[in-house]
């Protein structure tokens, strides 16, 4: 779940920052899961690990452990370009991302 | 209070938007760049306080970037901002001379209360020792080593052009009479030095030219002054 007394801190308890931080959020992360799924069907590797080192951040700010988790791992998979389990990863952490922006974030 | 001035280089775009806003109502005067390449070039023209670093970057790595920087200024503090949070990039960031790492996601406060802390540290060093190195946009004076560096290119002077520099510096965006100059460089103020003078003056002139930030005007009748366009 999106845990957004964490990003308010972490913007020094700045409700407008925080609201312009999940603005970003709202417009950019959508878009970047869509290049991740299709930057690894190009099976680029160096923009997969940059794709999915900006998400992590991302999702930890807003405290998806989860989802940060799993780009950590796709970042490191794709560092070391070990693409046995990263098709399934970034199918997985898709699935999640899609579940959290339909009923946390446009509902 | 004079402003400080930072150099935050994050591939962020947008987000590194909001670190900026912040450490602005915070006080500090801001430049914001999204990779290596176009932070070194902001670096080398601009004088900087303190440097935030992303160590992940397209085009030059934050590490990277931090011994070019270290190779133009080595005092300069940094600090680096990392989503890694591997202990081998901490140390590598130390032994690459940093002041302080940050692992994201991190507190803005946070940041901001380190910069402080750095920020006081250098001024109380600075303080407490001479000053022997002048340090304006894109050019690094050292007067005791008469090392002069602009826009990251290294030259030695002599000892009258080291001395007629420092003096310049000293007098920084203020008139440098020539009778001061003249007593300060040869102990008298014999007209024949005026001849010299003017020689050692387009010599300097011709070391800065390579840093639009730094100008040296001849104020007819009165001498020179070194304008400094950084924090203007």
């Amino acid at each position: 779940m999106i845990d957004l007394s964490f990003l308010t801190d972490a913007m020094d308890g700045n409700v407008v920052l925080a609201q312009k931080f999940l603005g970003i959020f709202k417009s950019q992360a959508p878009k970047q899961m869509e290049e991740l799924k299709s930057q690894l069907a190009q099976q680029d590797w160096e923009a997969v690990s940059t794709t999915a080192h900006s998400l992590k951040t991302q999702f930890a700010y807003l405290n998806l452990t989860q989802l940060s988790t799993q780009m950590e791992v796709i970042e490191q998979l794709a560092d070391n370009q070990q693409t046995a389990t990263i098709y399934s990863l970034v199918e997985e952490a898709n699935h999640n991302f899609l579940e959290i922006l339909r009923t946390e974030l446009l509902a | 209070m004079e402003t400080s001035h930072l150099l935050i280089i994050d591939d962020e775009v947008q987000y590194s938007e909001l670190t900026k806003e912040y450490l602005e109502m915070r006080g500090f005067h801001v430049v914001l760049k999204h990779d290596g390449v176009a932070g070194l070039e902001a670096f080398k023209t601009t004088f900087f306080d303190l440097c935030v670093l992303d160590v992940k970057m397209p085009r030059k790595d934050g590490f990277t970037l931090a011994q070019e920087i270290r190779l133009l200024n080595e005092h300069i503090p940094l600090i680096f901002l990392t989503g890694q949070s591997l202990k081998e990039d901490k140390i590598k960031g130390l032994m690459l001379g940093a002041d302080d790492y940050l692992t994201k996601p991190f507190s803005l406060e946070e940041l901001y209360l380190r910069i402080k802390a750095i920020l006081k540290r250098v001024k109380v060093q600075e303080k407490t020792r001479e000053v022997n190195v002048f340090r304006s946009g894109g050019t690094v004076f050292n007067v005791q080593l008469r090392e002069l560096q602009v826009a990251g290119k290294n030259c030695k002077l002599t000892s009258i052009e080291a001395k007629l520099l420092k003096l310049l510096f000293e007098n920084e965006n203020a008139v440098l009479t020539r009778e001061s100059a003249m007593k300060h460089i040869w102990g008298d103020e014999e007209y024949y030095r005026e001849y010299s003078l003017n020689v050692y003056i387009s010599k300097i002139r011709k070391f800065l030219k390579e840093d639009p930030s730094l100008e040296i005007l001849n104020l007819h009748g009165e001498g020179y002054k070194l304008i400094s366009k950084v924090h203007q």
